[in-house]
């Protein structure tokens, strides 16, 4: 049953419903204003009327503020006729919502915001919680508020703003709204050990868990209802996340809802004869964040020293992002100045011949990519192969250590949680989580518009990177960007296209970001984050593509690329691994043709394939080629975590179809094969190509566990005909 | 129907009953005199027109003839009040639907959708019993403004102007409220299983 038919069984269900109901609805009338008292309202503006010029000059005095608060608020301030004057919120997202409540009501503003945060995600199935803010004056406006806001299911906090002047320090210093300012500040005089440092990131619901499980009675504070669980974990979920990890039978446990400042976390203390282990564990992930072991008397302590650190950020760390370029830092590090072309030795498989141009181009970039890092250098992990050609090899993701302390960064600029890599040329950032993208568009609103979507979509367990690379006037990049990692090192590697593959389209290049997935699981021990430049040899060569295209690699093998990379004209396989179909042909192939996402290119087929293994790779798939093709069905992300994608492109000219695609695998070889079905098989070469078409196959992670590579291949008819696997192919 | 006989307004609601249970039009006549004016007036707060609650009227006391027996009410007028409530909100929508248009019950429909939960589970199924317990349960969770006005918009299909005129408030907080009563209903449906596939 579709949605239409179900809402038309809803509007025929209501007739059943109880008629009390029904009859109550209509025969209600809002009492009116008897007659009489109609002119009594009439004399009274008249009156006001009369009083306009003085009352001007006062009604845009502020009188009071209220605040409303989800996870980021809105503050109003209020004239004395209790109009909003003002209103703003530091969060992009509530922004408009903010400002179109000015000169509304203080009535119709609070349900006009409770319906915007209701819309943006901050009350949800998860969150139901709402803080209000009032000054003093204002308890009654608060109350009635509260009372026509309020749902039978809400949690809502509500804090009596009695020191302005304190409450506006704090809020200006933790950009946040006064109402929470005040909230935090009473929390923080009623409870020993609580630092407002550690709550005011958190949402309004959050905070509404910590008071309500920590019995915590701040002075001015009310809390009516029940918080919802955020979607957390449960304790008996984090028990058993810490007793697998310790491997032990505790005589006792503990365990204790907390905030290390920036998300709700738990702490775990077992307890076994005299020693102890303490754990500190994500509420959202249930990853383990600390381990502490430690003598049965002194592991309380020691918790309590590691909590000391939660949230913490200089106070003379300005909560901004610095564009300045990074200064050398003041310690001789040794410097790692090989160039990624040595890292990577060459191996005995076939490499590209790279130009003589694009060798002079790399060659002359290609110095002291390795930038040193502040406190040392960089060196691979112990257990690592000396040779050279190991250096950059992907590992295995769950063999990695869990993540010990990512707020120690080793880098000049880290600011609070966000990670900033610095190595010139290229500059960027991580972003690991929700909280952070949100913190980084509260810091650049006017650049990423669009990570807003992103912020509301499903960003639980991606995290991003953004590189500040080029474009062409057409909106290619100009640059390739490719992730590989060493033990706790993250690598950024970008390569820069020679001057053929950029072609005379370099006419206006522009610096952008370029957005970049990653599963948050694959940066887990991540400690610092390096650029390096590749070379031609690096990208195309065989090695690279080890990096992040390995046999046995889980499909959750952090490799990314912007899947628009110009394709020299060499003859070269591509490098992306396709999801297809199962059947194996014992066809001899007749040609094989170069894969070219150049679709500018004249004289070529212009196939194109790609594997798309997961959301993150659709993702990514879809920021380029969405440039180029409209309305493109794509799968959901809950699809992909248990399919891939085959997509295919081809040029369609003069709207003659086309081709039939079929794929095969053999001997971990995925063949896409085109068969034209126009003239009989004939090949033409068309001048000027009319439009891209797309075609997409769709099958299990299973089936191509095993695919090392794809080659694209030109069918004759009777090869394309013959072959039993057009039910995987749409014919165009 | 006449009603001249002013004996009915002296009789005991149990006699008028027997009367019922023995299939005497004079019981008929008894009703009318004790609850016309009352009858009327449930209906005439539902339907605004004389004409119409006049009626409704009519239609209440056969209503009441075709039920009784085998119901033997304990309290005539609430019985008949009840009755007079359903005829009445029946009438005041089918007047509605057809004086608005199918315009407006397509908007209405249109809105609806909102209230439909997705399903995470393929094999839940939808029963129309069901369904309308559902939703008045889940009309009941919620305040009696938010319900006045849920159902004043999808029951009767009146206008988002003729809500605030009569509940006393502006268009725009008609608006919002309806908005939230979607998404709280449609999180309900969800929570009961009831859900589009």
């Amino acid at each position: 049953m579709n949605k239409k038919q179900y809402a038309k069984q809803i509007y025929t269900a209501l007739e059943n419903i109880d008629s009390e109901l029904l009859y109550d609805a209509r025969a209600y009338h809002a009492p009116k204003i008897l007659p009489y008292l109609r002119y009594a309202i009439a004399a009274v503006i008249v009156l006001c009327v009369l009083s306009a010029a003085l009352i001007l000059s006062a009604e845009n005095a502020v009188r009071s503020y209220i605040t409303v608060d989800t996870n980021y608020g809105v503050t109003l301030e209020m004239n004395a006729d209790n109009t909003v004057i003002k209103a703003a919120s530091i969060a992009p997202l509530y922004e408009k919502a903010a400002e179109s409540c000015r000169k509304l009501s203080v009535g119709d503003a609070v349900e006009q915001l409770i319906a915007a945060m209701g819309e943006r995600g901050g009350l949800s199935e998860n969150t139901n919680t709402v803080l209000f803010g009032a000054t003093s004056e204002n308890q009654e406006i608060a109350d009635a508020l509260i009372g026509s806001v309020a749902a039978e299911d809400s949690c809502i906090l509500r804090v009596t703003i009695t020191d302005e002047a304190a409450a506006d320090k704090l809020a200006k210093k933790r950009r946040i709204t006064m109402g929470k300012a005040a909230l935090l500040l009473s929390m923080q005089e009623a409870e020993n050990g609580i630092n407002e440092n550690r709550l005011f990131r958190l949402t309004a619901n959050d905070i509404a868990l910590l008071t309500q499980k920590h019995g915590i009675a701040a002075e001015n504070v009310t809390v009516s209802g029940e918080p919802l669980d955020g979607g957390y974990l449960t304790e008996k979920q984090v028990r058993q996340i810490a007793l697998k990890d310790a491997n032990i039978s505790p005589e006792n446990i503990v365990i204790e809802l907390d905030s290390d400042g920036f998300q709700l976390i738990y702490t775990v203390l077992l307890y076994e004869g005299d020693k102890g282990v303490a754990y500190v564990i994500s509420a959202q992930t249930g990853e383990i964040q600390r381990v502490i072991h430690a003598a049965v008397t002194t592991l309380r302590d020691q918790l309590d020293r590691v909590r000391e650190e939660f949230g913490t950020i200089s106070d003379s760390t300005p909560v901004s992002y610095d564009d300045s370029p990074t200064p050398a830092p003041a310690t001789e590090a040794p410097v790692d100045d090989r160039t990624a072309t040595e890292i990577i030795s060459p191996t005995d498989g076939e490499r590209l011949t790279p130009t003589d141009q694009d060798k002079t181009m790399n060659n002359d970039s290609a110095t002291a990519t390795v930038a040193p890092t502040e406190s040392g250098v960089t060196q691979p992990s112990t257990e690592a192969s000396t040779s050279p050609d190991s250096y950059l090899i992907a590992e295995k993701w769950d063999e990695l250590p869990p993540l010990d302390d990512i707020q120690t960064l080793q880098y000049e600029y880290a600011i609070g949680w966000i990670e900033k890599f610095d190595t010139q040329p290229y500059q960027g950032y991580m972003i690991r989580n929700t909280r952070e993208l949100q913190q980084y568009i509260d810091d650049y609103p006017e650049k990423e518009p669009q990570m807003r979507d992103y912020f509301i979509e499903s960003f639980a367990d991606l995290s991003l990177v953004v590189v500040n690379t080029e474009e062409n006037y057409t909106g290619d990049y100009l640059n390739s960007v490719y992730f590989f990692r060493r033990g706790d090192t993250l690598y950024v590697g970008v390569f820069e296209r020679t001057s053929q593959t950029r072609g005379d389209l370099l006419k206006t290049p522009r610096n952008v970001q370029q957005h970049l997935y990653v599963y948050q699981k694959d940066i887990i021990g991540v400690k610092e984050i390096k650029t390096v430049q590749l070379t031609y040899e690096d990208v195309f060569g065989s090695e690279l593509e080890k990096l992040y295209v390995s046999p046995n690699a889980p499909n959750n093998t952090l490799c990314t690329s912007t899947w628009s990379d110009n394709v020299p004209e060499d003859t070269f396989t591509t490098r992306y691994m396709v999801n297809v179909n199962l059947r194996e042909f014992n066809q001899t192939l007749e040609e094989t043709y170069p894969m070219d996402v150049n679709f500018q290119n004249k004289n070529r087929y212009d196939h194109t394939a790609a594997l798309i293994r997961s959301a993150v790779e659709l993702r990514r798939y879809r920021q380029v080629i969405d440039k180029t093709i409209s309305d493109l069905p794509y799968p959901s992300n809950s699809y992909m975590e248990d399919h891939a994608i085959l997509m295919t492109t081809y040029i369609e000219r003069y709207s003659i179809p086309s081709y039939y695609i079929t794929a095969w695998k053999r001997n971990g070889v995925l063949y896409v094969g085109f068969t034209d079905e126009s003239s009989g098989g004939q090949v033409r070469n068309f001048i000027s190509p009319t439009h891209v078409r797309v075609g997409m196959i769709e099958l299990t992670k299973e089936q191509v566990r095993d695919v090392d590579r794809i080659e694209i291949v030109h069918l004759t008819r009777k090869e394309g005909r013959t072959g039993s696997a057009f039910a995987l192919a749409d014919p165009w | 129907m006449n009603r001249v006989n002013f004996k009915g307004n002296n009789m005991d609601d149990k006699e008028i009953i027997d009367l019922f249970f023995g299939r005497d039009e004079k019981a008929l006549e008894y009703t009318a005199q004790k609850y016309d004016s009352y009858c009327y007036a449930v209906a005439q707060k539902i339907l605004g027109s004389e004409e119409d609650a006049k009626e409704c009227v009519n239609d209440v006391l056969l209503a009441a003839w075709d039920t009784i027996p085998p119901n033997r009410p304990e309290k005539l007028s609430l019985y008949l009040g009840k009755i007079a409530k359903n005829i009445s909100v029946n009438k005041l929508r089918a007047i509605n639907a057809k004086k608005r248009g199918a315009d407006m019950i397509k908007v209405c429909l249109d809105e609806l959708v909102e209230v439909v939960p997705s399903s995470d589970d393929p094999t839940a199924l939808l029963e129309t019993e069901e369904l309308s317990r559902a939703i008045e349960r889940g009309l009941k969770t919620l305040s009696a403004t938010n319900r006045r006005i849920f159902i004043s918009r999808y029951y009767y299909l009146e206008s988002i102007g003729e809500i605030a005129s009569r509940l006393g408030m502006n268009e725009n907080q008609v608006k919002l409220r309806l908005s939230r009563t979607r998404e709280k209903l449609r999180k309900y449906l969800r929570k009961e299983g009831l859900t589009d596939e």
